[in-house]
């Protein structure tokens, strides 16, 4: 036997030996052991959630008006005689009294559905 | 899904019908990314029989269209354009000039050459 020969035995011990090998290596670093490269799917959750980034494009969504505020205070104002009043609010409410007593109000709400002819998109 | 009260809530910006319309899918992208990525990785792995890997498919392609990530678009802030916004600030470009050339993006100067 030549050199060449002898090194070619060599070579096809380790090539057989070599899944095994790397089973092991597997094993070790906490790896997934995949020796035909089949499809896992694995690719889709390995990067981040981007929808915590892009949710919050327009600003954060917290929306609250001065009469959550003024609740709020009216809660620790309850055995004093103070309260915080939400000028606008009460404005607009008592316009929309006035409307109702001279009967220029808007109408109740319709209770049944409107069924429409039109196509829905999606 | 939430009802579409939640997700057309805006923070007090100018509103825009265009913007109401790209926040709203923001939400909901957000709230079913997770379920999207779920099954595509169920669908996308050949090691799964073919009818789950089927079914997933299926119901990824039910979702409605607005939760896909590819119907949003980065729009002007200002504007609500669609075009020409520049990313690092989200504005469009002629909004972009106007605040620079005024001082009030800091970071920003007008080019001298």
């Amino acid at each position: 036997m030549s050199a060449l020969q002898n090194g070619f035995q060599l070579a096809k011990s380790v090539k057989s030996k070599l899944p095994l090998l790397n089973k092991l290596r597997s094993e070790i670093f906490g790896t997934v052991y995949n020796p035909y490269n089949a499809r896992t799917g694995s690719k889709y959750l390995k990067h981040g959630l981007k929808g915590p980034k892009l949710r919050d494009y327009y600003g954060s969504r917290t929306l609250f008006s001065t009469q959550d505020v003024a609740d709020q205070y009216n809660k620790q104002l309850d055995g004093t005689g103070f309260r915080v009043v939400d000028g606008e609010r009460t404005e607009r409410l008592a316009r929309a009294e006035h409307y109702r007593r001279v009967g220029k109000a808007a109408p109740p709400k319709k209770t049944e559905k409107v069924v429409s002819n039109k196509k829905k998109r999606k | 899904m939430t009802t579409y009260a939640k997700l057309f809530r805006l923070p007090p910006l100018r509103k825009s019908w265009s913007i109401i319309k790209d926040n709203a899918k923001r939400q909901a992208f957000a709230e079913t990314e997770l379920e999207q990525l779920a099954l595509k990785n169920i669908a996308r792995n050949t090691l799964l029989p073919t009818k789950v890997r089927m079914q997933a498919q299926l119901q990824l392609a039910s979702m409605p269209n607005y939760t896909k990530i590819s119907q949003i678009r980065n729009r002007c802030l200002v504007t609500g354009s669609a075009r020409a916004v520049v990313g690092q600030v989200g504005l469009n470009r002629n909004k972009f000039r106007d605040m620079v050339l005024r001082g009030e993006i800091p970071g920003f100067t007008g080019g001298n050459w």
